[in-house]
């Protein structure tokens, strides 16, 4: 493998694994605050045992979230010297304000963590607000900088200097908003779905266990409730991908030739060989009506670009075609979670149901990493759209493949550290001296987690 | 240079040398701790590690987000200067940056464990190396980038691996051990735990003394090595480092009375002079001579809005991390408290 490979696979992989930990971090807090919020409001021990819980998860979660982040901005220098030392500046504005942001995070962190017994109870639910408030606000920190590489804008360039700099037009590109929406539902998504599919396996043993059935139920509306907008959302980005990277578009959709009244591809395997997407679903004029408002508008195919600035079609269509996919199916099991709102149904009382609950944790992660494949592989070669390639932009160290060799063992360990700390945590016995834990004709009294 | 760079341009030099004291200071202590924690586990007491792992519980992940601040600051403002600290510095500072993973994920993995077992084992032996290696490794950049300025015209791949940066890094992990034993001083008196006062006063007398000789010893180094450097270290501009060793003489002075808050300040100024001794001594223009020094900063409008945003952040900030201190460091929120010897929340 040359370098400039393995220099994208070590990043790939780092970012790949703290962008999971980073939708943790913005969606977690927001559990705890329920949580928290219907301890106070009902004084159900309940209620406070799972803000409790949570809130040592978000602790683990939010420090490995932390250090893998710090890892990535050492990455950008040391893998991309070249890009961070000709735009750092452009996107600097953004990550200066993602540092408070981080930063407010981490004290307030500090504050509510350790101040359960040393704040009056309102005012330690109001700590936990600035958590998820810059949680929130740095997500979208990094986002605009990921939306400025996707649209670059707000610099002139002059013998390869920036001249010139308008950080709020870079911050401010016409790719931002929709990323940071997107991002951020998607964040609220694989909180809950992930945390409702861990309290599914739970109940899948215990179905009466009263903790994790309500514990189930408020993550499973997390992520019901970002699902309806988020394909709102992410109809909005494939538009806003038609307008600014047509070439993405192609590339997502499989479509080889510029055709007027283009169809939406569902599936399928795009043949670089012949330029054909071939086993797919056709509908026909739908990708003109989807990306332009038009059943007969014109869509650029792949070949209407130069092949040096083509993205590899394969990866970008099939991770494209996962992520609708998966995100689809997750917005049907929001739809039933909306269904059995109104029936009065429980989802722990329908085995399928709680296998899918227990299926739709991976899938919202897979959907996430899928989409970010999409928008990351989708731009290659460039790191800085039409601007910087990738193989320009990368380090000449030696020895990238042992560090990367190395990083995977570090985060392997980081990883299995974080699962066994995680298990445990979950596997205590609730710390409350109610006995009203299980449903009322539950024979088994005594196993509450 | 383009004179509208030069104003903001010092503005955010400054601001970036505060947050790098701050981070020595503050994430200093804290990796102190896991070293003072690895070094004493054959023969403290219990209440001697958990103290240890209290103090920095609450404040910990807040100090090591100054780093993340300096990096920010770094290659927004200077983006050639950090491109060329990444090429040049890249594995001393993959090394310190994996030592900053191993120790933050170890440190939560113990404190969050509810039961003592292999991963807590594990994590107990990583924190206090990682602890150790993150400093050393820290510092041996800071080393490489002071030490070659004065003789090489151009910072190289192995500017760290001379004998000066190398004794940086020895230099930065004494400064750890002293400053986290003076802070433990103070904090275990606002416990009024005097037995674990006096282990931390000699632990603190005796760590200042060690570096104190270290510092002279570097000194002495640094004058045989490169008497241009060492003349505007002690002879420049100002004369800090003479204020850094004032710093550290008050502060064996109010150890040996048993005054902790002056003693903290003290220890306080003396890092933090020596850190702004080295800031005033280097310049990022005689880094990298062959790039003119307005290529080398950013332009004056990313330059001003940073300015902007971080007076504006740190309106928001500054309150937060003095209300953070005030309730787990000052001694009328610690004497309110009834909370059970806990690192657990």
């Amino acid at each position: 493998m040359d370098s400039l490979l393995i220099a994208r696979w070590q990043m790939a992989f780092t970012l790949g694994s703290h962008i999971i930990l980073a939708c943790l971090g913005v969606g977690l807090p927001v559990l705890m605050l329920a949580a928290e919020w219907f301890s106070l409001r009902t004084n159900d021990p309940l209620w406070r045992a799972l803000a409790h819980r949570w809130s040592k998860a978000f602790a683990v979660l939010f420090a490995v979230g932390a250090v893998s982040g710090t890892v990535l901005s050492f990455e950008l220098g040391i893998l991309w010297p070249k890009f961070m030392g000709t735009f750092g500046s452009v996107i600097g504005l953004p990550f200066t304000l993602e540092g408070f942001a981080f930063f407010l995070e981490a004290i307030f962190a500090g504050i509510y963590l350790y101040g359960w017994n040393k704040l009056p109870p309102r005012l330690h639910w109001w700590t936990g607000v600035p958590i998820a408030l810059s949680g929130v606000a740095s997500a979208s920190f990094v986002v605009t900088a990921n939306a400025w590489m996707n649209a670059p804008r707000g610099f002139t360039m002059r013998d390869g200097v920036v001249v010139d700099v308008d950080p709020i037009a870079a911050m401010t590109g016409p790719t931002a908003a929709v990323q940071i929406v997107h991002m951020l539902l998607a964040a609220y998504m694989v909180t809950g779905f992930l945390v409702a599919a861990f309290y599914a396996c739970v109940l899948w043993n215990k179905p009466t266990c009263l903790y994790s059935r309500k514990a189930m139920l408020l993550a499973l509306w997390m992520g019901t409730l970002a699902s309806f907008p988020q394909g709102l959302a992410g109809d909005w980005a494939a538009k806003t991908v038609a307008r600014t990277q047509p070439i993405k578009l192609a590339a997502m959709e499989g479509q080889f030739k510029t055709e007027t009244g283009a169809p939406l591809r569902i599936g399928g395997w795009p043949d670089t060989i012949t330029r054909e997407t071939h086993y797919d679903i056709e509908i026909p004029y739908a990708l003109s009506i989807l990306a332009y408002g038009d059943p007969h508008a014109t869509v650029q195919g792949l070949d209407d670009f130069p092949r040096e600035n083509q993205p590899p079609v394969v990866v970008v269509h099939i991770a494209f075609q996962i992520m609708v996919g998966l995100g689809t199916l997750l917005m049907a099991l929001g739809g039933w979670t909306i269904l059995s709102w109104w029936m009065k149904w429980h989802p722990a009382d329908n085995r399928w149901v709680l296998l899918a609950i227990m299926a739709s944790g991976p899938a919202t992660v897979l959907a996430m990493e899928a989409g970010w494949v999409v928008t990351e592989v989708g731009r290659q070669p460039w790191i800085a759209h039409n601007v910087m390639r990738t193989k320009d932009a990368a380090s000449h160290i030696p020895g990238l493949e042992w560090l990367f060799l190395a990083t995977l063992a570090i985060y392997l360990a980081l990883f299995a550290g974080l699962t066994i700390v995680l298990r445990l945590l979950a596997a205590q016995p609730i710390p409350t001296s109610s006995n009203s834990f299980s449903l009322p004709a539950a024979s088994d009294q005594s196993s509450l987690s | 240079m383009n004179p509208e760079a030069i104003l903001p341009a010092s503005l955010l030099y400054g601001i970036l040398l505060l947050a790098l004291t701050a981070y020595a200071i503050l994430g200093g202590a804290d990796f102190g701790a896991g070293i003072w924690e690895f070094n004493t586990s054959f023969r403290s007491h219990r209440r001697d590690r958990q103290l240890l792992r209290e103090v920095i519980g609450p404040v910990w992940e807040a100090n090591h987000v100054w780093l993340i601040f300096v990096l920010v600051i770094l290659w927004s403002a200077m983006p050639r200067v950090f491109q060329h600290l990444c090429v040049v510095m890249w594995l001393p500072l993959l090394l310190g940056l994996a030592g900053i993973v191993c120790r933050g994920a170890a440190f939560i993995f113990r404190a969050y464990s509810p039961v003592e077992n292999s991963v807590t084992r594990a994590s107990t032996v990583l924190f206090g190396l990682a602890s150790t290696a993150a400093p050393f490794f820290l510092g041996t950049v800071v080393g490489g980038i002071l030490t070659r300025e004065a003789t090489n015209p151009r910072l190289s791949q192995t500017a760290w691996l001379n004998p000066l940066a190398i004794y940086s890094g020895f230099f930065a992990v004494a400064v750890c051990l002293y400053l986290c034993s003076v802070f433990l001083f103070r904090e275990a008196g606002l416990r009024h735990e005097r037995f674990l006062m006096e282990i931390w006063r000699s632990r603190a007398m005796l760590s200042g003394v060690w570096t104190g000789l270290l510092a002279m010893a570097g000194l002495a180094f640094i004058s045989s090595e490169q008497p241009e450097m060492a003349r505007r270290l002690i002879w420049g501009d100002s004369p800090l480092v003479l204020l850094s060793w004032a710093g550290g003489m008050f502060s064996m002075v109010a150890l040996y009375f048993r005054w902790p808050l002056a003693a903290v300040l003290a220890s306080v100024l003396a890092v933090a002079a020596v850190l702004w001794g080295a800031g005033l001594a280097v310049s990022p223009a005689t880094m990298i001579p062959e790039i003119p020094l307005d290529q080398l900063v950013a332009p004056p409008s990313v330059l001003w809005a940073m300015l902007v945003a971080i007076a504006g952040g740190m309106l928001l900030l500054l309150p937060s991390l003095a209300w953070l201190f005030w309730l787990f460091k000052s001694s009328s929120a610690l004497d309110h408290e009834h909370l059970a010897h806990s690192s657990h929340p």
